[in-house]
């Protein structure tokens, strides 16, 4: 008979094994080199960190850690842990697709090679959203398998814990909130401007490559008319979906424009239109990771009303796709060439 | 029992005996309505007094609404109507130089038939000047005229076209580099002797450098910069055809070419490429 220490030690190796057999396959599918970005798993691994701490208060994130030691919680905090794993999943997500728009931008703006070294450099950008989607995956199942399981009270072998409510604890403005907030921004920050003020060779604004400024006009138009619709729900959810709404209507935009243009076969314009995609994605992205999802978070913890999560989700996991599959299409159409109409 | 316990029961027993709970039943039901309405008018009363109190600041929050929505919605027309009209930005300049790269490498694969006729200025030697044809993918004959004297040869490139994306795609050997046994006096306009070395000489970063009009069109200069390569190229394209017309570039210490281009489309029989006149609209573009 196995002792339950016993089951719980094969348990750990079992994950571990079939873990880093996930890991050989990866490599083996192609050279290790082709994968590795360290800017870029930097980015994901220390925006996620900063956005999970913006979202939730250390004891909660203590209580987080002490569970999956194996100690229980209440019961009215059971919920809050299958959201943690879900939210720390979304994090490493979104954080992940916001490191491929970045690393899009800088290697369209840094290369100095032809349209060879061009495409490589534009493949490789997809890189954070690979680191994004694994780390995601890893987080997102203990927060599904906690929601399948049954509540910790009325597990016979596991007493309900008793003490304060860790979901009680609701306050926005806390030390660690400020510090994942100062850090998202430190990463963001060194991420986008610090990079392009080291390249000599643009004499732009750094700022000038990310925020094109007539997308920025009409995400930011775009967010203030939705969310004024949606107030006074939620600010935090309103927000995230405003602004994921308003950014998929400008990267549609966008795209009718560049259909326009390349019927023309006007090059000016097709590289407007798609710098008009990747700065409404891009702002569109930023502001759901600096505003949205740390206020998402605030409420959810908290007893403010929500908006229906259905489509909070959809924002957090369906948006963030759709700007992957246009960033692929921003790429086809910038190394391809097309026809001049006769 | 007390005192004041019968003093209770007596006050109870006249209360009863005044006001006997006798009254009819319609006397009954319009007093206990009367009771009830009279609640509900003093909550109305109350509602009535605190609209009256915030009326002012409803219709301020409103006009604060209502002029949000109107300033977001002038942001969205604004950033609709700047995106039509404005000028390249940053990222869509960079956007721009590739995509000018990747269009005219596209066009130039399209033309596998090419005359150009290209002036090589060293310092202290003669003029050479060189005539370089595209007969087909597979062969390019090169009249090298120096002082006076007409030399012919004929090269042939080691593999025939390939598609854009496939030049993306794979970059294996490069085989536009130039053969061991081309003749040194070849050097110089290696990179004009078929369409391949034409695409990886202009692979780089454009970067519009000037326009001029010509003949009804615009010709638009390009700096063409690369890490690999560390002379820059300035390519002059025609507009109407979208092709290059002209290519100067430094190819040694003092040394520099200038190339101007003639371009037959591909369908056009190769028999025909010298002496025959070809019409712009049907594709060419003659330099002047």
């Amino acid at each position: 008979m196995m002792t339950p220490g016993r089951k719980r030690t094969l348990g750990v190796l079992v994950r571990t094994a079939v873990l880093v057999l996930f890991f050989v396959g990866i490599i083996l599918s192609g050279r290790f080199a082709d994968f590795w970005h360290g800017a870029g798993f930097f980015f994901v691994v220390g925006g996620a960190i900063a956005l999970t701490l913006m979202g939730f208060s250390l004891s909660q994130l203590g209580a987080a850690a002490r569970h999956i030691a194996g100690r229980p919680l209440l019961e009215e905090d059971d919920f809050l842990l299958s959201y943690f794993w879900e939210a720390l999943g979304r994090n490493f997500w979104i954080l992940g697709v916001l490191g491929s728009v970045v690393n899009f931008v800088l290697n369209l703006v840094q290369a100095s090679g032809g349209i060879q070294d061009m495409a490589f450099r534009l493949a490789s950008s997809f890189r954070p959203a690979v680191y994004g989607l694994v780390l995601g995956l890893f987080c997102g199942l203990p927060g599904l398998k906690h929601s399948l399981a049954a509540p910790p009270s009325k597990r016979p072998d596991q007493p309900a814990q008793s003490g304060r409510s860790l979901s009680k604890t609701v306050s926005l403005w806390r030390i660690e909130s400020g510090v994942g907030l100062f850090l998202l921004i430190a990463i963001l920050f060194g991420t986008t401007v610090f990079r392009l003020q080291q390249n000599p060779t643009r004499n732009f604004p750094p700022l000038g490559f990310f925020l094109d400024w007539p997308a920025v006009l009409v995400v930011v138009g775009g967010t203030f008319v939705v969310t004024m619709f949606l107030w006074p729900r939620a600010w935090g959810a309103s927000l995230t979906i405003a602004v994921t709404m308003t950014g998929l209507v400008g990267a549609i935009v966008g795209f009718l424009r560049v259909m326009l243009a390349v019927s023309h076969a006007n090059i000016s314009n097709v590289a407007g239109s798609i710098a008009f995609i990747i700065s409404s994605c891009f702002l569109a992205l930023v502001i759901m990771v600096v505003v949205g999802i740390p206020l998402s978070d605030w409420e959810r913890r908290s007893s403010h009303p929500k908006l229906s999560s259905p489509l909070l989700r959809l924002s957090w996991y369906l948006f963030p796709f759709l700007v992957l599959i246009f960033l692929v299409l921003a790429f086809i159409l910038v190394v391809t060439p097309f026809q001049k109409p006769a | 029992m007390s005192r004041g316990g019968h003093d209770q029961l007596d006050v109870d027993r006249i209360l009863e005996q005044a006001f006997p709970d006798d009254l009819p039943a319609d006397a009954e039901e319009m007093m206990g309505k009367q009771l009830d309405r009279f609640p509900q008018r003093w909550v109305e009363k109350e509602r009535e007094d605190a609209l009256v109190s915030i009326r002012p600041r409803r219709w301020s929050a409103a006009v604060a609404r209502v002029s949000l929505a109107s300033v977001s919605v002038l942001f969205i027309i604004l950033g609709l109507s700047l995106r039509s009209s404005s000028p390249q930005a940053d990222l869509g300049s960079s956007l721009a130089s590739l995509q000018w790269a990747a269009f005219f490498s596209g066009r130039i694969m399209d033309f596998q038939s090419m005359e150009c006729a290209v002036r090589l200025d060293r310092p202290e030697e003669p003029l050479k000047q060189f005539v370089i044809q595209w007969i087909s993918p597979e062969e390019t004959r090169v009249r090298l005229v120096r002082a006076g004297e007409e030399t012919m040869l004929t090269v042939h490139p080691p593999r025939p076209e390939r598609s854009v994306l496939e030049f993306i795609a794979e970059p294996g050997p490069d085989e536009t580099a130039a053969p061991p046994e081309l003749e040194a006096e070849l050097r110089p306009v290696e990179g004009l002797l078929s369409s391949a070395r034409l695409r990886k000489l202009l692979d780089g970063r454009w970067q519009l450098a000037g326009i001029e009009r010509r003949d009804g069109c615009d010709w638009k200069s390009f700096s063409v910069s690369s890490s690999l390569d560390t002379s820059s190229s300035r390519i002059t394209v025609d507009t109407c055809t979208s092709l290059p017309v002209r290519l100067e570039k430094e190819v040694g210490p003092g040394e520099k070419i200038e190339a101007l281009f003639r371009w037959v489309p591909r369908s056009e029989p190769r028999g025909l490429l010298f002496p025959r006149h070809v019409s712009r609209s049907e594709g060419e573009t003659t330099p002047s």
